[in-house]
């Protein structure tokens, strides 16, 4: 696997502004699939910005008939809806 | 001991002589058999990068036994031959672990009937599906289904 720096967002905003001054960044969630498609070379961000520790959002009813799902929710967590 | 962003928890527990519990077999998430229960989820050490980790507890199959005293389910795989060669035990009993503590906590599977049902049903079927990341190539299935089944029914996971 290609090096990469690695940063961890504690905010929303911060986690913009990341991916706004990192060159080819990507966000990082649980890992499963960027994580593979780095190990084969087909994906090659040089730094990861790590979202899984955001505040939680949970899901929200988005009032137009669709939900918001925040970043940090792992899809087996997807049927608690408040 | 310090880690490169790239290196995987799966690489990073290697480096516990005394922890060989933990098997990393396909490399690519496919196979289940390096699961580990990381803050008590399950999760494919091989795919999660070891400094997304860092601070969280994590629990592999050495950790399971308690006071010198075999996890319940461990004995239920004993009991119930739920392994040939064992290669992929490790991965199947945390796996189960975090699986049925899934269930208990009321969250559905993709073979769930009824997912706004408050008791779901612990059958064959979602133990099927729920397992279906764990891949056993002597075919054990049907011994760890028992052993799951009993572990289950006795009151685990702990």
């Amino acid at each position: 696997m290609r090096n990469f720096s690695y940063s961890r967002a504690a905010t929303s905003q911060e986690a913009l502004t990341l991916i706004a001054t990192l060159p080819n960044a990507k966000f990082l969630g649980g890992g499963t699939n960027l994580v593979d498609l780095m190990r084969e070379n087909i994906e090659q961000p040089d730094a990861l910005i790590d979202v899984t520790r955001l505040p939680s959002t949970g899901i929200k009813e988005s009032g137009c008939g669709g939900v918001s799902i925040g970043a940090e929710v792992k899809i087996p967590r997807w049927r608690i809806i408040p | 001991m310090r880690w490169s962003p790239a290196s995987r928890c799966s690489n990073a527990l290697q480096e516990y002589p005394n922890l060989t519990g933990t098997k990393k077999d396909c490399n690519q998430g496919a196979c289940g058999a390096c699961t580990v229960l990381c803050d008590g989820e399950r999760t494919l050490a091989c795919l999660a990068l070891a400094v997304q980790y860092e601070g969280a507890e994590i629990t592999t199959i050495e950790g399971l036994c308690k006071d010198g005293e075999l996890h319940p389910l461990q004995a239920a795989f004993m009991e119930h031959d739920g392994f040939q060669c064992g290669y992929c035990t490790p991965g199947q009993i945390c796996s189960a672990v975090g699986m049925m503590r899934e269930f208990q906590a009321g969250l559905p599977s993709a073979v769930t009937a009824d997912v706004s049902a408050n008791a779901l049903e612990f059958s064959d079927e979602e133990i099927k599906e729920r397992m279906s990341g764990n891949l056993c190539c002597c075919g054990a299935y049907v011994g760890i289904r028992a052993a799951i089944h009993e572990a289950f029914r006795s009151g685990v996971p702990r």
